[in-house]
């Protein structure tokens, strides 16, 4: 496989501020990769690094062999971006937005025009074609924003929480498209702290906070790493009881505890909650351990803000 | 080369230029009116209203003394408009600017695709003056025609002066200031309602650093047909627009990519 993005000691400071320490990775030609974090990760100031839009403090940045800080407008001719924010032009209509940024990527007039439609068709936006922005909803922006990163056919296409804010519906929409890109074999880097997101989506992933790597891998790799195949979910917890659910256990058992819930780490749930069996404990739950259980034991359960 | 403020602009300018236009096309019924009602007021109001208790100036009428002041004037106001509020408002409010700066378009491809559309504003303003001083026979030397390619280019200098406000002010509010400070002490006292000669002689070298002074002479000159001296005003204006235009660049770069 051919590394298309590569991090060497990658750091980010605005004056005191560490938003990104010293960090090394590497992307894949064809892959998905994700990068989770909690907010104020470091995930979004990693994406503008990688499309020229903020300049690494220190370290090594290269996209297909070229260095951010010398080649930014190369670089960016073989990126697609999909912002957070709506950033779709407001003075112009879905079709003038599209046909628009055609042109700063210099695809020639009939090329554009003709990709313009089969991107609005793409994302079901076809009937929206002259509509102004302002009547779109959340989703349909969404969806046009990533039609927007595809005018210029790119190698890469990065999305920066392509679906925070949305509804239900409209996410799995997304997902659906992001989907059937993947398939193409264009190469996707998206960050999102939805962890259902991030393990649909992503061949892997990236786990981040404060600005550091807390670890990577495929999505089952990391679930395997961290936790294990299932979780013990046990309720109406205290300290005493906690204290004697461990003694029972014996050490080797990995456990992480929040509020008045304590969770098992295990490999078979059932087996567990049999050994506990005669504690009768009211509220037990047995599940397949997921990224959610990852992401919290790395990044702790206190609320982030 | 990396001091080279100009280093990063390239053709790609000109698409922005093309958005601009498109946006304008969609509102240009509205948008073409305005432009030939406002100088005919100036003409009637002050030309020939307050110009009939004037007498001659070096003898010309009034209304002929103002009208070239007055195509000049838009060469000025028309870019200082769309490099302030403009340019900031896409900066600031529409994230349309961290969009195209994301593509191929550098962040002074941009900034000079606004000062383009700015100098083009003043280009089409001119135009419509022009057509209402011609029609009322205002315009007494063939060469006042070459006012209209000037506009595009004393149009960049002052959109570069414009623009280089912009890249400071973190609110839009502060351009009043501008126009307060900067336009409107230029529109009266840069010689366009009356020669500067009549102001005290430290006013009259104030006015000789108003580009809309320049500005003033290089319109009156043309539609009288005196040309002379008129490359020294140009020449001023050049490096003047020269000047600021590599400050905006420099600063709008640092004011956009951190």
């Amino acid at each position: 496989m051919n590394p298309v993005i590569v991090a060497t000691n990658l750091s980010k400071r605005y004056g005191d501020l560490v938003a990104v320490n010293n960090i090394d990775f590497t992307i894949y030609e064809g892959e998905t990769f994700g990068f989770l974090g909690p907010n104020g990760a470091g995930k979004t100031t990693v994406m503008k690094m990688i499309y020229c839009f903020v300049a690494p403090s220190a370290g090594n940045l290269r996209v297909f062999g070229m260095d951010v800080t010398e080649n930014p407008r190369r670089i960016k001719t073989l990126l697609g971006v999909v912002p957070q924010e709506d950033s779709l032009d407001p003075d112009l209509t879905v079709y003038g937005n599209l046909i628009t940024y055609s042109r700063y990527y210099e695809v020639p007039g009939r090329a554009a025009r003709e990709r313009t439609m089969s991107l609005l068709k793409m994302v079901s936006l076809t009937d929206k074609k002259d509509v102004v922005i302002e009547d779109l909803s959340g989703g349909m922006k969404r969806r046009l924003l990533i039609a927007r990163g595809l005018v210029n056919e790119p190698k890469i296409l990065i999305l920066d929480e392509p679906t925070v804010g949305l509804d239900p519906q409209a996410r799995h929409l997304i997902w659906e498209k992001l989907d059937e890109l993947k398939n193409s074999g264009i190469t996707i880097i998206i960050t999102t702290h939805y962890m259902e997101e991030a393990s649909k989506l992503c061949d892997r992933l990236l786990m981040m906070d404060n600005g550091v790597i807390l670890d990577s891998g495929s999505p089952g790799e990391l679930v395997e790493r961290h936790i294990g195949r299932e979780v013990l979910e046990i309720g109406n917890m205290d300290e005493r009881l906690q204290d004697r659910i461990l003694g029972i256990l014996g050490d080797k058992i990995s456990f992480d505890s929040y509020g008045n819930k304590l969770y098992l780490f295990t490999n078979s749930a059932m087996d567990l909650a049999t050994r506990l069996q005669h504690l009768n404990l009211g509220s037990i739950t047995g599940r397949k351990a997921d990224l959610e259980d990852v992401f919290l034991t790395l990044t702790g359960r206190t609320l982030k803000e | 080369m990396k001091l080279n403020p100009y280093r990063n602009v390239s053709h790609r300018a000109f698409y922005v230029w093309q958005r601009h236009r498109d946006v304008f096309l969609k509102t240009i019924k509205t948008s073409l009116i305005p432009p030939f009602l406002d100088p005919l007021f100036y003409l009637l109001g002050m030309g020939y209203g307050l110009g009939s208790m004037i007498s001659p100036i070096k003898g010309v009428s009034y209304v002929e003394f103002i009208a070239p002041a007055l195509l000049a004037s838009v060469m000025m106001s028309a870019p200082f408009f769309e490099c302030t509020i403009g340019t900031f408002v896409r900066i600031q409010y529409q994230k349309t600017f961290d969009a195209m700066i994301s593509t191929p378009l550098s962040v002074e491809d941009v900034v000079t695709g606004d000062l383009l559309y700015g100098a083009s504003r003043a280009t089409l303003q001119g135009s419509a003056i022009m057509i209402v001083l011609i029609a009322f026979g205002l315009v007494k030397s063939p060469l006042g025609l070459l006012i209209l390619p000037l506009c595009f280019i004393i149009g960049l200098a002052f959109g570069s002066l414009a623009l280089f406000y912009t890249s400071f002010i973190p609110a839009i509010n502060y351009v009043d200031y501008f126009f307060t400070l900067v336009m409107t002490p230029m529109f009266i006292f840069a010689g366009t309602f009356f020669p500067i000669s009549q102001l005290p002689l430290w006013a009259q070298k104030v006015a000789y650093f108003m580009p809309l002074y320049h500005a003033v002479n290089i319109t009156r000159g043309l539609s009288f047909g005196n040309v002379g001296g008129l490359w020294k005003d140009f020449a001023w204006l050049l490096v003047f627009g020269l000047f600021f235009y590599a400050l905006a660049l420099a600063r709008m770069r640092r004011r956009l990519l951190k």
